[in-house]
């Protein structure tokens, strides 16, 4: 078995899974295309933004590691790889509604071409790859429950695609099925743990602040917890 | 398409909004509704906004942030809207155009027609040919980079052909006097320019009602003298009704026809300028504090009051002066009368000290051709309130940088307590000099309040119980301490300036560094906080050095003035002396005090036996007073 | 403050003319070239026709782009020299104290310094000459990409300098606070929220803003807007994209046709 067919059958089971969201919230919602209010875009467009500004240095250290450590290098990267995969879970926790995580993304993408990824216009479609799988993650629940689990599923679908065509922009693909599987599994998990760890601290710290007023999240926050909020006025 | 849903209970008129609406109408370009300047849809009246009994809640919150409000305003009218922050002044506005509560959903009670159009029932962008908005931040809703581009935006959402677009859009610019400024780029503009072109943006749809919500609050005195010419031209002469919240009433008081005074979500005055500004009022601030409304007035009004109380009369409402002039026509109506003279307090003079701080010609630029920073020398002392001054981009905030060792320090030039700051580390320039960013937020780096006072003890090895003990009381001093379990985030812009104060203060740094503190406040709570900063010098005889361009404060509170223009200090002395010098400050783009003009024209008039300038509405109470009782 | 040199700056150069579309093709060629060589030679060439393109066709001075760019001229310079001395290879080209420097691995490590640089300097020219509001322009009017997304885009475009400016400053701020670094894994992962939060506190607290700014002046009344001087395609730009494409075809084809191959056998890194 080569690397090429072990990549194959990801990206079949990516495609699969992305298939089998999709039938399920057409059975149960019947919306599968919720449009955005402007608000939302803003949103998704300045979450991803930041992300992609702070991440893009570490696609710099990425690239350190890949030269001074060899074939570890790789590894080592895809173990802080989660924090490109935040804007995803982020947005779809704040806003919970499908498309949500592959726009902020896609922005994330942008963004780091504007700000001098090394890797240049390639993280634009990594970006959008990255975001769609975890949009699929909440789509599973059907944009319905949110759970740390959740958000650990949606973090961790995250690179799924994206890593295949990273794997042959970095040459990484000659290293054998045992390494690229590694590779895969240290970033799934890393996304879960970086989701685990920064989505809802985050999210909740904003709904707090009182900037998040008009999405999902902030109408999910009960009132009696947020009683004596400055008005903002 | 109905976004609204009328609640069940009660067949109350409340409904609540929610704000995912998505697509708005589905009409095409080709039905747009022809619109010939606004004049559609207003009532015959010429009621531009009719608001009766409106109460809205925010989603997510419990208490209403208007309660009861109603409120006509009729065509052709200035309105200026006052009030303590979190008064829910800034929500008013927003329910203008439908903003509240299409785009940040709640519940909405009451009736609102604003240009003839029921809120409640018209998106937001329908309201784009009757009313436009302009906010306070430029970089917030400057939406394009290019100028033209930008005045362009809203006719090009409205599907207006090229030819008409191109016509209105320099129609607008050449309105706010920007005609040659079309092809700039918005990041090259001054603050005044980029507010001007955020008020030809919307003035392009030819709206008949703007409402500006504190346009000025981030501009220098000359920035603000531009915004504030081009609203008054356009009330006056195009007859557009202007509704502006803004706290620089110094500037405003005369130019507006009306005045609506707000407190805790209802409308506590609405009448002229000059009732309002006759009688003292108390209202609440977001804390519940009493506020007294007097700290909103001019400081001519209360000068008018103050001088009515010494002579034991009242003010007629007509009386009240709103400009420099009618304060000092005031004067001979009324210091004929002999009048009750009261010692002002004398003003300690402050006990020695040693020298602080000293900057021996430096001079800073990233580019060789265009320095920031030109040979400044100055000294600081301890226990002192120092204000630095000059317009925006004259050096300011790099000189400010320098002394915390953010911008990198020219050997032998900056000597802290005779250490050259260039070899200090940045723990051991902290431990001395503290740095209060312009916006608190940038500065917050845990969860809690109490936490983020506590950090800066924390990261310097203090034991617990004396990190306990010195939280515990800067906490006290800034009023704070009920917040302690609050996220830092969550407070009110004055509340988290207060924080990050708190933050400086509890390491007890010998010079503390303000950048633009009373930026976006009140003149309540820029009084706040100076009286915070007055008291931390006396406590522990730290000097403050403030970036301000409020001329009153300086007036009030600073010992001394250091006035930069173009890198280089074009002024050094006592606040009353800068003031004497015209040519300086028209060439640095500053106002004196109201207080100080006034007084200044009286001692011209010659006929108050030698009265001098003065800076306080009560030193020049006295001097009339002497004076009026040296002629008996 | 200092501009940052990823910024569009107007201007009249030949790539400031071209439609936003035709130089989005010529970045996207650009990249596929440069990922797809691992040849030195092709790598020279490709730098050198991408340094040319920014020194005369979208007329940014040396000085500038050595400014926009010194960090990764370092960073390159970096792998170029570990890569050579660490790499396996046969062929000995020279000794450098001592220490063998082969061919093959200088080769290869040229061609991968030089691929980064390539990218990034492409980025540089193609974001310096085109404006985010034609960008997104033209996403509407030759992609029909539905102007709600679109916009997404622009104000993604628009906000990019605005939030790195907010770092530096934050970064700044935060120093003055003095720095306490947190233990274990999930104390790192939480200490990019010190930077995080601030910068989403603030530019959340402007989003609200930014929308009643848009919809206040009418957006997303309609279904569709009319564009005050939209971008269009020109010769220039239909040219353009022929050239890069058939570059990348062609390099592709040779690679396929083992026409070109890489002289670097080694397991790559």
């Amino acid at each position: 078995m080569s690397v090429g067919l072990i990549y194959l059958i990801v990206a079949a089971i990516a495609v699969a899974l992305a298939a089998f969201a999709y039938l399920k919230n057409r059975n149960h919602a019947g919306k599968i295309f919720v449009a955005f209010t402007l608000l939302e875009i803003v949103i998704m467009a300045i979450i991803g933004v930041i992300n992609g500004v702070l991440g893009t240095p570490n696609a710099m250290i990425g690239r350190f590691f890949m030269t001074f450590s060899g074939s570890y290098g790789f590894l080592a990267f895809a173990a802080i790889c989660g924090g490109f995969y935040i804007a995803g879970p982020l947005c779809g926790y704040i806003i919970r509604k499908p498309g949500a995580a592959t726009i902020a993304e896609t922005m994330n993408g942008v963004a780091q071409v504007l700000s001098g990824n090394p890797n240049g216009v390639m993280v634009l479609g990594a970006g959008f790859l990255q975001g769609f799988m975890s949009d699929i993650g909440f789509a599973f629940y059907g944009y319905k429950k949110w759970t740390l689990s959740v958000l650990a599923l949606s973090g961790a679908l995250a690179p799924l695609l994206q890593q295949i065509p990273e794997v042959y922009f970095f040459g990484v693909g000659d290293m054998g099925i045992s390494y690229n599987l590694l590779a895969l599994i240290i970033r799934m998990v890393s996304g879960a743990v970086y989701a685990i760890i920064l989505v809802r601290p985050i999210a909740h710290g904003l709904a707090k602040a009182g900037v998040l007023r008009g999405t999902a999240i902030a109408k999910d926050m009960a009132p009696a917890t947020v009683v004596n909020q400055p008005t903002g006025a | 398409m109905s976004v609204a849903s009328f609640q069940a209970d009660g067949g109350a008129f409340a409904r609540t909004f929610h704000s995912d609406s998505p697509e708005l109408d589905q009409n095409d370009c080709s039905s747009a509704y022809d619109d010939s300047g606004g004049e559609i849809g207003i009532s015959p009246a010429g009621r531009v906004v009719d608001l009766s009994r409106i109460t809205y809640t925010y989603e997510s919150e419990a208490l209403p942030v208007l309660h009861d409000v109603s409120l006509t305003v009729e065509r052709g009218e200035f309105v200026l809207i006052l009030g303590p922050s979190g008064c829910g002044k800034s929500t008013l506005l927003h329910l203008m155009n439908g903003s509240v509560p299409h785009l940040m959903g709640g519940t909405l009670k009451g009736s609102a027609t604003i240009c003839g159009k029921v809120v409640a029932d018209t998106k937001v962008p329908d309201f784009a040919t009757d009313v436009g908005m302009v906010f306070q931040d430029p970089d917030a809703q400057i939406i394009n980079t290019r100028v033209r581009d930008e005045v362009c935006f809203g006719l090009e959402n409205l599907c207006k052909p090229v030819d008409e677009i191109m016509k209105r859009q320099a129609e607008a610019l050449e309105f706010v006097g920007l005609s040659d400024l079309g092809d700039r780029s918005i990041f090259e503009l001054s603050g005044g320019q980029k507010q001007r072109v955020s008020i030809a943006a919307v003035l392009a749809a030819r709206p008949s009602l703007l409402v500006l919500d504190e346009p000025t609050a981030n501009l220098d005195p000359a920035g603000m003298a531009e915004v504030f010419a081009v609203l008054a031209r356009l009330n006056r002469e195009h007859g557009t009704t202007i509704i502006m919240v803004e706290h620089r009433v110094d500037e405003l008081a005369d130019k507006v026809s009306r005045v609506v005074m707000m407190d805790r979500g209802t409308i506590v005055f609405d009448g002229s300028p000059r009732a309002a500004f006759s009688s003292r009022k108390v209202v609440h601030s977001e804390e519940a504090n009493v506020v007294p409304t007097a700290s909103w007035f001019p400081q001519v009004s209360e000068f008018g009051m103050d001088l009515a109380q010494a002579a034991n009369t009242q003010l007629r409402t007509a009386q009240v002066p709103l400009s420099v002039e009618e304060a000092v026509a005031l004067c001979s109506t009324l210091s004929a009368a002999p009048m009750q003279r009261e010692i002002p307090p004398e003003t300690q003079a402050r006990r020695a000290t040693e020298p602080l701080l000293s900057i021996r010609s430096l001079s800073f630029g990233y580019d060789r051709r265009a320095p920031i920073l030109k040979d400044v020398n100055f000294e600081l002392e301890s226990n002192r309130i120092v204000a630095l001054l000059g317009r925006n981009g004259s050096g300011k905030t790099t000189l400010a940088r320098m002394l915390v060792g953010i911008n990198e320090t020219p050997a032998g030039v900056i000597h802290l307590g005779g250490k050259d700051i260039s070899k200090l580390g940045a723990r051991e320039i902290a431990a001395e000099v503290g740095y209060v960013f312009q916006n608190p937020d940038h500065q917050f780096v845990t969860d809690q309040v109490d936490e983020e006072v506590a950090y800066g003890l924390r990261v310097r090895g203090f034991a617990d119980s004396e990190v306990a003990r010195r939280v515990e009381d800067v906490l006290s001093v800034v009023d704070l301490a009920r917040y302690r379990h609050r996220s830092p985030f969550s407070l009110s812009l004055g509340e988290r300036r207060r924080l990050s104060v708190a933050t400086m203060m509890v390491l007890e740094p010998r010079l503390l560094v303000l950048d633009e503190p009373t930026i976006g406040q009140d003149h309540e709570r820029a009084q706040q906080l100076m009286g915070l900063m007055a008291r931390l010098r006396e406590r522990y005889s730290t000097t403050i050095l403030m970036i301000t361009h409020d001329v009153r404060l300086v007036a009030e509170w600073a010992d001394r003035a250091l006035v930069l223009r173009s890198g280089e200090i074009a002024f050094d002395g006592a606040p009353i002396e800068l003031f004497a010098q015209s040519a300086l400050l028209q060439s640095t783009g500053l106002l004196p005090p109201p207080i100080y003009e006034v007084s200044r024209r009286l001692s011209e008039l010659g006929s108050n036996g030698g009265l001098k300038p003065v800076l306080s509405s009560q030193a020049l109470v006295a001097a009339l007073a002497a004076a009026s009782q040296g002629r008996v | 403050m200092r501009r940052n040199a990823f910024q569009f700056r107007s201007g009249r150069s030949l790539f400031h003319r071209l439609d936003p579309l035709s130089k989005l093709a010529w970045l996207l060629g650009v990249s596929l070239l440069a990922f797809g060589a691992y040849i030195a030679w092709i790598q020279i060439a490709i730098a050198l026709a991408i340094l040319g393109t920014a020194l005369f066709l979208a007329r940014l001075s040396p000085f500038e782009i050595v400014r926009g760019t010194w960090l990764f001229i370092i960073a390159c310079l970096g792998f170029f020299v570990v890569q050579s001395l660490t790499l396996p290879g046969k062929t000995i080209a020279f000794h450098v104290l001592s220490m063998p420097i082969y061919a093959e691995s200088a080769d290869y490590a040229l061609a991968s310094a030089l691929r980064i640089y390539t990218i990034i300097l492409s980025s540089m020219v193609f974001v310096r000459t085109t404006d985010p509001r034609d960008l997104a322009v033209a996403l509407v009017t030759q992609m029909r990409v539905p102007y709600r997304i679109a916009y997404a885009f622009f104000i993604a475009l628009r906000i990019v300098p605005t939030i790195e400016e907010e770092i530096k400053i934050i970064r700044s701020a935060q120093a003055v606070r003095g720095v306490a670094r947190k233990r274990g894994i999930a104390g790192r992962i939480l200490e990019t929220k010190r930077y995080a939060m601030p910068l989403l506190v603030g530019s959340l607290r402007r989003a609200s803003m930014m929308v009643m700014s848009m919809e206040g002046r009418a957006f997303g009344a309609y279904p569709q807007r009319t564009f005050v001087d939209a971008p269009r395609m020109s010769a220039t730009g239909i040219a353009l994209m022929i050239l890069t494409l058939a570059a990348v075809i062609g390099w592709y084809t040779s690679l396929a046709l083992g026409l070109v191959h890489s002289v670097y056998v080694f397991a790559p890194n």
